[in-house]
């Protein structure tokens, strides 16, 4: 997209794509410079020279025309290679090729994108796609967009911009940048946010400055199934750091299987009452598929914007989103209540552009609530010492305890796959009382295991499965189903997955990739469901190591904390 | 005008920029590279022979691809070669170039590009790309022909020339008719200069040949204003019918 500098009598100077869509909002004479360039490269140009007389905020310029006219000659003579001085005479906007901006002026789809673009933060491809889904073109959209821009609704950067010294992406926050020669000096593109599209240096962002539509209205919102009353202490607490409190973040820790998603929702439903935009947020599409179903259920007149996965962007409206994390880059302080869900989980944690993605989608006011089973010791520290609040749910609905891993000694060698007599006995032991998943570190574990296992107990039902495996879907549905006796899999199993009666042996629980939280995660799978609140859980390795014994301890404590508040019935 | 811009830093902060080192085939990102055994098979035919007037790839005992034979191809050039088969992992790469902003990749290629050049072409006075319009550089902030240019200069030490420009956007090539492109391209060219380059021979680069439409309207020019021979070059083209076992 070409930018201008485009001078209009008693407002001043601008960079705009569409220098006659400025004169016909202002009614002002309009002139500008016939060189079309990127919004990074003429900021690179003027901004040095002219920025101590340029109004960031309103990207005006306090000068008079003379007084500018020497100051461009002055910075032209660096760029006499890409701008000779005879492309540098002023045009009157009238000149300008193409449809007059009248013809613009506001047809029914304009209103439509005017509702569609709130809140978006997006590049000129993405704003093409949402002209063909609202029936109009990119010509027309872009510039609508412009009005919006003179109005004070939004702006255009550039997707990539520099920082003093440094290159950083706008869309994903992005430092480290792949670096190449372009016109006028080194260019930039962003690799990290690269399956949202292209984004360079030479790319333009419109970003919306309104947020998302916020009007108070009746949400018919009904709790299906009821809260605990263990749910309903910590989902009041929510409800008054959400709306009593001048407080920001908040995590909220329960156990897994505690259904803290669920004790969220009067929170949101207060907010959206009162005219306020929530984001459900999570790093992996099967959250997201879990959690939509919940939400349609308990806000069923609501429209729910869900955006997951890498599909197409499409745009619909409510100011109720459920997105992956990667979906929020699209938005701009869009959002008043934030839940991000599994925050400790792959791949939220310790990912930059994510942690910025989310501060960018967040609104000035905008409050976010940290969600999480396996809060790192770290992140505990840190919440502390923000003076962040902190909600517990340590119990699950059922009011038994979390079941408590029991170790075993025995080494598994990868390249030879076998059983001693012990482990052999706790493995029947295990599928006689139910579904076993073994848990290895390992990909390359997964095929040999069952393998061995098939030859072993041929009786049984047995089957692997890994996040790249093409049968993968069938073969977790089957799962749930109930169809296998044993199965073989990674720690990244579907979180969502719930199986009832399930058994959990973690093979090699020493492996350096399974940290303490990984482990507590994998034993969280067991006891879920009412009908089988206990399950057996064995961590097998050679040695004990720390993250074994602290995952054990950690189940523990949360046993006694949850009994100390008097959540359980049984321990 | 813009390429003197272009020039002026590729001069200055280009050259560290080629010597990087890929392990890993740029194609398929398996095997060893920068190119494996595989993907030189399957995209760059070392067996085949190219079309003297097109540059597609063609079998092996012949001169000329079924389209120059009935007097469809470039004329005014003395020969023409297309590195590889503008299909699959390669045709990707080319368009990660230029559509994704990653003229950078092309420094993944730069050894067995340079060797296959120097293998096949004849020494020449300079290089030179064809030109894109200020237009659209200015949109995309380069000129991919341009950057495939710089990379043989600094391999190969022969000199980049300038003096060939782009007068008026035309509309994009794919979108027009094979008659219609030549007409689209009559004009497109200016040498404003003419003494820069009377009597020189040249290398003219681009990143993709369809027709040779665009290289012709560029040599004809060249040849208008004292250059003495064109050779064309570019890293792909189609390959003759029957030449390229049909895939799935
Ligand atoms: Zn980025
Ligand atoms: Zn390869
Ligand atoms: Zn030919």
């Amino acid at each position: 997209m070409h930018f201008f500098l485009t001078m209009i009598e008693q407002i001043g100077l601008r960079f705009s794509p569409f220098p006659e869509v400025d004169k016909f909002f202002y009614k002002k004479e309009t002139e500008y410079l016939p060189t079309g360039l990127s919004l990074s490269l003429l900021e690179k140009i003027f901004y040095k020279n002219i920025s101590e007389n340029l109004d960031y905020s309103t990207g005006l310029l306090k000068m008079s025309k003379p007084e500018l006219q020497a100051k461009l000659e002055e910075r032209l003579k660096g760029w006499g290679d890409l701008l000779p001085a005879g492309s540098w005479h002023w045009q009157q906007a009238e000149t300008w090729p193409g449809r007059a901006a009248s013809e613009y002026a506001s047809p029914p789809e304009s209103r439509e994108f005017d509702s569609c673009i709130r809140g978006r933060q997006l590049t000129d491809k993405e704003l093409g796609r949402l002209a063909v889904q609202i029936g109009s073109d990119l010509q027309s959209v872009l510039r609508w967009a412009q009005v919006r821009v003179l109005k004070g609704w939004g702006e255009w950067i550039p997707g990539i911009r520099l920082e003093g010294q440094k290159w950083r992406c706008q869309r994903c926050g992005e430092t480290e940048l792949e670096e190449w020669p372009g016109i006028g000096g080194n260019m930039v593109t962003c690799r990290s946010c690269s399956s949202l599209g292209v984004n360079s240096s030479q790319q333009v962002l419109y970003r919306d400055k309104q947020g998302l539509e916020r009007k108070s209205e009746t949400v018919s919102f009904c709790l299906q199934p009821a809260l605990t009353s263990a749910q309903e202490e910590v989902s009041s607490q929510v409800l008054e750091f959400v709306g009593q409190t001048e407080e920001k973040e908040a995590l909220l820790w329960a156990a897994c299987g505690a259904g803290k998603t669920e004790v969220c929702f009067p929170s949101a439903a207060w907010a959206l009452e009162n005219g306020k935009s929530v984001l459900f947020a999570a790093p992996r599409q099967d959250v997201i598929t879990d959690v939509a179903p919940r939400l349609q259920r308990n806000f069923p007149e609501q429209q729910i914007q869900i955006l997951a996965g890498m599909i197409p962007l499409k745009y619909q409206k409510g100011n109720l989103v459920l997105a992956t994390t990667h979906q929020i880059l699209r938005f701009y302080q869009a959002f008043d209540l934030i839940f991000l869900d599994e925050m400790d989980a792959f791949p939220y944690q310790g990912n930059r552009m994510l942690e910025w993605g989310l501060q960018q989608a967040l609104s000035p006011e905008g409050k976010i609530v940290y969600l999480t089973a396996t809060p790192s010791e770290e992140g505990l520290r840190k919440n502390k010492h923000a003076g962040r609040n902190l909600f517990r749910l340590p119990a699950r609905h059922h009011r038994y305890p979390l079941p408590v891993p029991q170790w075993l000694k025995f080494t598994y060698r990868p390249q030879k796959p076998g059983l001693n007599r012990k482990m052999e006995k706790q493995l029947r032991e295990a599928v006689a009382r139910g579904i076993t998943l073994i848990f290895v570190p390992q990909i390359s574990w997964v095929g040999p295991l069952v393998q061995y296992l098939e030859l072993k107990f041929s009786n049984w039902r047995i089957a692997g499965s890994y996040s790249s495996d093409p049968d993968r879907k069938q073969k977790i549905e089957d799962l749930r189903q109930g169809k296998y006796s044993l199965f073989v899999c990674t720690s990244i199993l579907e979180r969502g997955v719930t199986i009832p009666n399930v058994q959990v042996v973690v093979l090699a629980a020493d492996h350096p990739v399974f940290e303490k939280r990984s482990l507590i995660q994998m034993a969280g799978r067991a006891g879920r469901t009412k009908e089988y609140p206990d399950g057996l859980i064995l961590l097998v390795s050679a040695r004990k190591t720390a993250a074994v014994t602290g995952a054990v301890n950690w189940i523990r404590e949360q046993n006694y904390y949850a009994a100390s508040l008097g959540l359980l019935d049984l321990l | 005008m813009v390429m003197a811009a272009l020039r002026f830093h590729l001069k200055e902060g280009l050259h560290s920029f080629w010597l990087e080192k890929e392990l890993l085939c740029a194609l398929c990102g398996k095997k060893t590279g920068p190119i494996c055994l595989n993907c030189e098979e399957k995209y760059f035919f070392p067996e085949a022979g190219r079309c003297f007037s097109c540059g597609k790839i063609t079998f092996p005992e012949a001169k000329y691809c079924s389209d120059c034979l009935a007097n469809k191809g470039p004329q005014s050039l003395a020969r023409v070669w297309a590195w590889g088969y503008y299909s699959g992992a390669w045709k990707e790469f080319i368009r990660d170039i230029k559509f994704k902003s990653r003229p950078r990749r092309l420094a993944e290629i730069r050894q067995p590009l340079s060797n296959w050049v120097l293998r096949h072409l004849p020494v020449v006075d300079g290089i030179m790309a064809v030109p894109m319009h200020s237009d659209r550089l200015a949109e995309r902030g380069f000129n991919q022909a341009e950057v495939i240019a710089s990379l043989l200069h600094w391999e190969l030490g022969l000199p980049l020339l300038q003096g060939l420009e782009r007068q008026a956007a035309t509309r994009p090539q794919v979108e027009l008719s094979r008659r219609d492109r030549l007409l689209n391209l009559k004009g497109a060219f200016i040498v404003p200069d003419i003494r820069r380059l009377t009597g020189l021979s040249v290398w003219l680069v681009d990143d993709v040949i369809t027709t040779g439409a665009t290289l012709e309207a560029c040599a004809q020019v060249l040849l208008e204003n004292g250059v003495s021979k064109v050779f064309g070059l570019s890293l792909a083209a189609g390959a003759e019918k029957g030449l390229v076992p049909s895939r799935e």
